[in-house]
């Protein structure tokens, strides 16, 4: 196996529109958050005589999640490296931490979903449960369909190489990926670090 | 790897947004600062992390020619603080006028009514 | 069994049929209708020549046209509810109650509203950029035509959703917007709401990918030399009105999922009790809202741009100006969306805020009004059908503009407020604003996209049964309005003395329908002469743009040659100046290959929704899964496109040269 094979040359314009494109997919999905967040500032407080965010969240496994997701797409970003220096071992495995990475981090949040929800705290308890829920299980079925479009790409590059068509869909999806961690850090911000501060 | 430079700053951006994140919650588990000082702290943090990793991750403003990228972020961060701020300064008067308590409701009446 | 029974039928049973006999009859003609034309097509044996040639195509001019007649048929629906609202409220006065109940009324009125926004004005709005932008720029195609597909598809699925209420179950009574808490489980335990929730989320997620592609396309596919200050005055409407749509958009799926949320698992976002703010969702549904209709209009601003400007013989004046007026536009319409809640509650801080804003909004508006009328100044005008569009389109949305000042007034707004007044002014702007702008448009633009022009005579006839009706129709609601009628009443006392005013609106509506029936022969009648009429020539109103330099209709390539642009207005300045492009070298070129995927992604999305609304977890999951694996297949597909060589362009090519010689 060549594992050092040049990347063939680029059709630029084809491969810059849809880089744009998908960046501006990227910002609608900004919106879509944006009104998440309102929501939870909104409903934040309405806890309808249930605990609040403060007393519901675990600081520690909060923190261990963004340190997690922030590695993850580090490891994404190495892979690219990796893509662009045309070496297909060294980017398979980077594209394998970034998966371990995330897959972790989804157990992480849904071990914490679990937990709430057997404590009686669901999405249904309160309107600010139903923010929470929400704003974060968005958040978490972005990061699923993500690690499910990863799992395609690495199958495409061990059966077809760095095609141009592989290198721009390994592209988009480092967007997708870096673009989820930028929105996580105000998840964490927002709902954890806020939540403790009992604003 | 060949291409050290963008493997540095790779690697400045993933240490720089560990340390953010830590020092975020340093300043909120170990309740240095408190309050709304608190918050306004964070949220900067938060952006200046966001800032470093639109720059050394997503590669922002590396393009040339008009910046097409640039651009539409700049107008969705107009457009997100616009609906985001003007929501809560909207559900905030609404909140404060709309749901009171009968007995906040009288008391508030007869303010107004200069009693 | 029972549990097996209610898993694999979730809320179906029997009792889904309607039995009221005004909708019953609705479903079944419907039902009839979409037999005979399947009957039909099965009897010209041409269900082939459709999948192949239209549904699975990825040409724009196809999917634009397919829009358009989705966008009709629903006009034809959206108008039926016309009729019934108007004769209800003519007839149920005092002792009389008309020929709906209420409970039907309500569901009319909140189909009306909905259908409208969503699949008539959206429809004809996408189907007409569809059908120009890509001609006018000097490209191919979309930037994503496969994503153009499946926006198509998207809108078609939530078109067939908005209408299964007609044969099984109900639709909402909560009106276009269903606020809550009446739209929540609580006061709305049947299907009609979540019918709503899933119509619209459908076709929403496809106008958001419309946004991104046309965004895409008119920023990174313009011909080279086309400069943003060259580019037709249409196209940078649309470009302005898709930065919208990709802002606005969000904030509505969002918002119909919270609700959706609430209604299937127990959520409190906006529920009366559980913590809910039912105040959040009136402010986030007209964050969406309120931009919602500046998408609806800005389009057809550009549309008049360009008519107005080409039946005066005159460049449009001030086109730097309307570029800075269409984005001013864009940028007031986030922030003035409060003023659609005035009466919530909100402190006078707040409310003074958002009228001021409001009121600044209608300024830059009133700048293109008078650039179309500096355009016409000392100009040669022509007054076909579009220009009478247009001339009507000023004096009404002039009109209804003022009224909507008015209304930017808190203080005045607290009086009319939901009235009839409201109504009047909204209908006022769509009507005048967006309907006649689209008509304007595809009558415009319909001789490139068809080879042949529409019958004239009976376009004006259709424009002025348009014109004369809507004042009859809705002059009387202004008054109604102030006199005190509040919106969706399905009776009143006879004491208000309000049924004359009523009447007349029917008449008016009457009109309005005449109106509708000169269009439908209209088309009837051009496609049966089509061969005299036929677009010879293909610049069949001695335009200025450069769609107008192809043959009619336009071949599927578009352009053989990208052309180079020097000028705005290229193709005006290259007549002018007698210059003809004679493309020197022919090269191979790429174009993308149909695909049935579009369709069954459409298919499944409405299985989907479907699914959601009566609770049908297998059926749900199966579709979602289905989407994700059909969806990993074909975009892991390398091989998209198709290649027409340089010699065979030259052949296609031929006629043009022919035609232009």
């Amino acid at each position: 196996m060549n594992d050092t094979a040049a990347i063939p040359p680029l059709d630029h314009a084809a491969k810059e529109k849809t880089l744009f494109g998908f960046w501006v997919y990227l910002m609608t999905d900004c919106l879509l958050f944006g009104s998440l967040f309102a929501t939870y500032a909104v409903l934040h407080g309405n806890t309808f005589g249930g605990l609040a965010a403060g007393d519901l969240f675990n600081m520690p496994v909060a923190l261990a999640e963004t340190l997690i997701l922030l590695t993850s797409s580090f490891c994404c970003g190495l892979a690219m490296l990796a893509v662009q220096a045309g070496r297909k071992r060294q980017a398979l495995l980077w594209l394998g931490f970034t998966a371990a990475l995330g897959l972790t981090f989804l157990t992480f949040e849904i071990r914490e979903f679990a937990q709430l929800v057997a404590d009686g705290d669901s999405w249904a308890r309160s309107g600010f449960l139903s923010a929470f829920f929400t704003l974060v299980g968005t958040h978490g079925l972005h990061i699923t369909i993500g690690l499910l479009w990863l799992g395609v790409l690495v199958w495409q590059v061990i059966h077809r190489g760095f095609t141009k068509h592989v290198v721009r869909r390994l592209t988009l999806f480092s967007m997708f990926w870096h673009f989820l961690d930028v929105i996580w850090i105000f998840i964490f911000t927002v709902v954890y670090l806020m939540g403790a501060l009992r604003i | 790897m060949k291409n050290n430079r963008t493997l540095i700053s790779y690697a400045v951006g993933f240490l720089s947004s560990i340390g953010l994140t830590l020092f975020a919650f340093w300043v909120v588990t170990y309740h240095i600062l408190d309050g709304w000082s608190a918050v306004w702290t964070i949220l900067a943090l938060a952006l200046v992390q966001c800032a470093i990793q639109l720059f050394f991750f997503l590669h922002l403003g590396s393009d040339t020619r008009p910046r097409w990228k640039f651009l539409s972020m700049i107008f969705m961060l107009v457009i997100l603080t616009i609906v985001v701020v003007g929501s809560l300064w909207i559900m905030n008067s609404l909140n404060d006028r709309m749901m009171m308590t009968p007995k906040q409701m009288t008391k508030y009446m007869d303010n107004q009514a200069g009693l | 069994m029972n549990d097996l029974l209610h898993f694999i039928f979730g809320k179906l049973s029997l009792n889904a049929i309607p039995h009221v006999p005004m909708t019953l009859g609705a479903g079944i003609g419907m039902l009839l209708a979409l037999g005979s034309l399947i009957g039909f097509v099965t009897y010209l044996k041409r269900w082939k020549w459709l999948w192949a040639e239209w549904f699975t195509s990825l040409d724009p001019k196809k999917i634009g046209t397919m829009y358009l007649i989705v966008a009709t048929i629903m006009l034809l629906r959206g108008f039926s509810d016309v009729m019934l609202m108007r004769v209800q409220q003519a007839l149920s006065v005092g002792s009389s109650h008309g020929i709906v109940d209420a409970a039907t009324f309500q569901q009319i009125f909140s189909a009306h509203g909905s259908i409208m926004i969503f699949f008539v004005a959206m429809g004809l709005m996408f189907g007409l950029i569809n059908l120009v932008v890509p001609l006018q720029i000097g490209a191919r195609d979309v930037a994503f035509p496969f994503l153009n597909s499946i926006s198509f598809w998207l809108f078609t699925a939530g078109m067939i959703i908005i209408n299964c209420p007609m044969v099984l179950g109900e639709f909402s009574a909560a009106g276009w917007l269903a606020y809550p808490p009446l739209s929540e489980l609580a006061y709305s335990p049947g299907v009609g709401v979540d019918y709503w929730i899933w119509s619209l989320q459908i076709a929403g997620v496809g106008s958001l990918l419309s946004g991104v592609n046309f965004l895409v396309t008119i920023i990174k596919m313009r011909a080279p030399g086309m400069k943003m200050m060259r580019l037709p005055i249409f196209s940078w409407s649309v470009l302005i009105t898709m930065v919208m749509v990709i802002f606005a958009f969000p904030i509505l799926t969002a918002t119909l999922g919270m609700l959706y949320l609430d209604r299937s698992m127990g959520m409190h976002f906006f529920t009366a009790d559980g913590g809910g703010n039912m105040m959040m969702y009136v402010n986030l549904i007209w964050a969406w809202g309120h931009p919602e209709v500046y998408i609806l209009v800005l389009p057809a601003f550009g549309v008049f741009s360009e008519i107005v400007a080409t039946f005066s013989r005159k460049r449009l004046f001030g086109y730097a100006s309307m570029v800075g007026a269409l984005s001013a536009i864009a940028f007031f319409s986030f922030i003035v969306w409060l003023h659609h809640f005035f009466t919530m509650g909100a402190g006078s801080d707040v409310n003074a805020f958002f009228g001021i804003m409001t009121m600044i909004i209608g300024i830059p508006t009133g700048v293109k009004i008078f650039n179309w009328l500096f355009t016409m100044f000392r100009g040669r005008i022509k007054f076909t059908s579009p220009m009478i569009w247009f001339l009507g389109f000023v004096f009404l949305f002039t009109t209804g503009g003022m009224s909507g000042v008015m209304l930017a007034i808190p203080g005045i707004d607290y009086q009319v407020h939901n009235s009839l007044f409201l109504v009047a002014h909204f209908h006022t702007m769509i009507i005048s604003g967006v309907v006649f702008g689209l008509f304007a448009g595809v009558t415009y633009w319909f001789p490139k996209i068809f080879g042949f022009s529409l019958h004239e005579g009976l376009g004006k006839a259709a424009a002025w049964c348009w014109i004369i009706g809507f004042i009859f129709a809705f002059g009387p609601l202004y008054i109604l309005g102030l006199m005190g009628a509040t919106r969706r009443l399905d009776h009143y006392d006879s004491i208000h003395g309000w049924q004359t005013l009523f009447i007349v609106a029917g008449v008016g509506a009457m009109i309005v329908g005449l109106g509708i029936v000169c269009q439908l022969l209209q088309i009837f009648f051009s496609i049966k002469n089509r061969k005299k009429n036929l677009d010879t020539t293909g610049d069949p109103w001695n335009g200025r743009t450069l769609e107008w330099s192809t043959v009619s209709p336009a071949p599927f390539y578009n352009y053989a040659v990208i052309p180079t642009i020097t000028d705005r207005d290229q193709f005006w300045e290259d007549k002018q100046s007698g210059k003809i492009h004679e493309p020197k070298q022919y090269a191979d070129i790429k174009l993308p290959k149909n695909t049935g995927v579009g369709v069954i992604v459409g298919g499944l999305s409405f299985l989907v929704g479907f699914a959601a609304v009566w609770h049908l977890a297998w059926l749900a999951i199966a579709g979602v899964l289905a989407t994700i694996i059909i969806l990993i297949i074909h975009l892991s597909r390398d091989d998209n496109e198709y290649t027409i060589s340089a010699e065979e362009l030259k052949k296609l090519d031929t006629p043009r040269k022919e035609q232009l010689a």
